[in-house]
């Protein structure tokens, strides 16, 4: 079955700045198309079903914040993430007053940002599926919830599996301890302090078995990261 | 914009009244320590103010008759001749000395005893009333019925003479007080005009100051005592102006400078052949870049609200976000990063960006300096205080202060090593805070942060700012 791509629509008048962020997301298996003022935006919407809109606040025709309820009217499914320069806290509350769904600053940060897009697709579960996260020769499913190395199935017991996803949707970015402990224990059972190391410890020692290519690094104080053997 | 007042308008009106009210007190005055005894060759006796008063009355007694004047006592003249029993008046003819009909003859007959004397305004007593007698007036005088000699005899005092007197006087004085008013005002207003005439060579040398030529100092020769003290603190804004826009073009160039390094080397970077891990350097060089950019815009922000900082940020939550922002620079340079300390919140006055900025700075400084495979740990104490902690090189006691200095570099064998520091010093001071560098124990540098606590007054800035996060961010 050909799987839809989740489609994306970047609005940034910064032709560079919108290619970049086109090759970002196409490389994290996003399709995207770039609008460089709101009138294209609004053209392309009408058209097009796109599931996340990223929306630069400074257009040449006007300020993106003012047309969040035109798009909701459009497309009220959209996901909608302010990208914008302007970074004072008053101006995150105008973003999110007006009805963005998030909020992310210039010059942001790319593994962040490609989380936080992952995120608010999980939530939003719109149509089309997911893409996978890959990093070096591993790569995860978020929709089918399954890891494979260059199309084999990664075989991992119940925790392990769920440590590695969790990493795995944090990729690059520090995955912090207490909501690592969350996710693969849950909330009801007390943890004994060392377990998560241990577990940290078992899934390293499979990942390197398996020549997945990944490694997983200790943050003291904050968590784990996981990202991709060093060259 | 509404004409402001002129002040030789109102002093001129100042002296104009001062010196009316003046003649009218030295009129009244006069007459009055005259009739006392107290003034120098007076008369002293009180019935002479009566005078001025009887003279009217008689000249309002006068009655035409058969082409001659004649006294018929009118009302008030009566009713004053049985207050005033020995009151005689007589009036004369100017020209011809002849008394008019209704005079008393007694007055008559003793005052033409005169003979050939024409008395124009004169007291008299007689001689034969003895010294302590009643007291007579003769005064020439321009009446409806021409040039008469008024003469009265035995007049009294009655209270109301002194508003007569006062009324008379002033009249009568103030024509010789009027040039005198005049002129005094005249000269008040020319002494104002010419004493501020340096104010105007003050004014033509403050148009001529800009932000270019600050250095000037306004003129203070010839500047009146009473104005010298605006222009004194004048002056002394122009040096405090002065040495603001100093510091600005120093912390331009500084900034310049700042930049100028990792750009340099970014672009040796690209010029050179393709080395491995490239890509990270390049990040590393950009991830700099950012930081002294955000560093400026921090302090631009700053600035611009007159270094007023009411954000009320968690520095925990702050220097966390810090280091996961660097934690995976920290693993492709093979370092580690470690974060130490509680996960409570240290609440403190500053700005996010700021504090995020400045602490980029100096993690990236530690994890250039930490040795590889070595750990740079930050740690956020319960005081607002933070530590950046790297086992590298250390900073010599010499260097300690001057790290921050603008321009500063450290010799040749590792550049850059202080990099953003002056910017950063500017920065933390502006929000209230200290930056120092010490020994770290074992070796290495251990940078330190302190930032003022919060108040109560931000901490409920910061509750509402999280609750209109809350409120609006879906999650």
């Amino acid at each position: 079955m050909d799987t839809p791509k989740m489609r994306i629509l970047i609005v940034e008048d910064e032709p560079d700045m919108a290619l970049l962020i086109g090759r970002r997301l196409g490389r994290a298996g996003f399709s995207s198309d770039t609008a460089a003022t709101m009138g294209e935006a609004l053209e392309a919407l009408r058209s097009i079903s796109y599931d996340l809109m990223l929306l630069d606040r400074r257009l040449p025709d006007g300020d993106g914040a003012d047309f969040v309820s035109v798009i909701r009217g459009l497309r009220p499914r959209i996901n909608i993430m302010m990208v914008t320069a302007l970074d004072t806290n008053r101006d995150k509350v105008a973003g999110l007053d007006a009805g963005a769904d998030d909020y992310l600053t210039k010059p942001f940060n790319g593994p962040e940002f490609l989380a936080r897009i992952r995120a608010r697709l999980r939530q939003g579960s719109g149509g089309a599926p997911l893409p996978p996260i890959v990093v070096g020769a591993l790569s995860f499913d978020p929709n089918a919830r399954q890891a494979s190395i260059e199309g084999r199935p990664f075989p991992l017991h119940k925790r392990e599996f769920a440590l590695l996803e969790a990493l795995m949707r944090r990729a690059n970015r520090v995955a912090i301890r207490s909501e690592l402990i969350e996710e693969v224990y849950g909330f009801s059972r007390p943890v004994s302090p060392g377990a998560l190391d241990t577990l940290v410890s078992r899934l390293r020692k499979r990942l390197a078995e398996s020549r997945t290519g990944v490694e997983v690094h200790l943050v003291r104080g904050r968590g784990y990261l996981l990202t991709e053997a060093g060259a | 914009m509404k004409r402001p007042p002129s002040l030789a308008l109102r002093l001129v009106l100042y002296i104009l009244a001062a010196q009316i009210i003046g003649a009218v007190i030295t009129a009244l005055s006069i007459e009055l320590l005259r009739a006392n005894g107290t003034l120098h060759g007076s008369t002293a006796d009180w019935n002479d103010l009566a005078e001025r008063r009887t003279t009217d009355l008689v000249i309002q007694s006068l009655r035409p008759q058969n082409g001659d004047v004649v006294i018929e006592p009118n009302a008030a003249l009566r009713a004053e001749m049985q207050r005033a029993p020995n009151l005689q008046v007589a009036v004369f003819h100017a020209k011809s000395n002849m008394p008019a009909p209704g005079s008393s003859p007694q007055l008559v007959e003793r005052l033409t005893s005169l003979g050939k004397i024409r008395m124009l305004h004169t007291i008299f007593t007689f001689v034969a009333d003895g010294e302590a007698g009643e007291r007579g007036h003769i005064w020439e005088t321009q009446t409806p019925f021409g040039r008469l000699r008024i003469a009265s005899y035995g007049h009294r005092f009655y209270w109301s003479d002194v508003f007569y007197v006062m009324h008379n006087s002033v009249t009568g004085y103030l024509q010789y007080f009027i040039i005198d008013i005049f002129v005094v005002s005249g000269i008040g207003w020319l002494a104002l005009k010419r004493g501020l005439e340096p104010l105007n060579q003050v004014a033509r040398e403050t148009e001529r100051i800009d932000i270019e030529s600050l250095d000037q100092r306004l003129p203070l020769a010839s500047v009146p005592a009473e104005v010298m003290k605006i222009v004194t603190a004048m002056n002394r804004a122009l040096v405090r102006l002065d040495e603001g826009a100093e510091r600005q073009r120093r912390f331009l160039a500084n900034a310049a400078h700042e930049l100028r390094t990792p750009i340099a080397i970014l672009t040796e970077r690209l010029d050179g052949p393709d080395q491995p891990g490239l890509k990270n350097d390049i990040q590393r060089d950009a991830g700099r870049i950012r930081n002294v950019v955000e560093q400026l815009l921090a302090t631009a922000r700053i600035d611009r609200r007159g270094g007023d900082v009411e954000e009320t940020v968690d520095l925990v939550e702050i220097v966390q976000s810090m280091i996961d922002d660097h934690a995976l620079l920290a693993v492709k340079m093979q370092r580690h990063l470690a974060l130490e300390g509680d996960d409570g919140s240290v609440l403190v006055q500053g700005e996010r960006r700021a504090l995020e900025s400045v602490l980029a700075n100096l993690i990236d400084n530690a994890l250039r300096a930490e040795p590889e495979g070595g750990t740079v740990f930050v740690k956020v104490g319960p005081n607002a205080d933070v530590a950046v902690i790297d086992h590298g090189e250390g900073v010599p006691p010499g260097d300690r202060e001057q790290i921050f200095e603008p321009f500063w570099r450290k010799s040749e064998a590792s550049p850059g090593t202080g990099l953003g520091l002056a910017i950063a010093k500017e920065l933390v001071e502006k929000l209230g805070g200290r930056i120092w560098v010490e020994d770290t124990p074992g070796g290495g540098a251990t940078f330190k942060l302190w930032f003022p606590a919060a108040t109560s007054e931000t901490y409920a800035n910061l509750n509402n700012a999280h609750a209109a996060l809350r409120r609006n961010a879906r999650s």
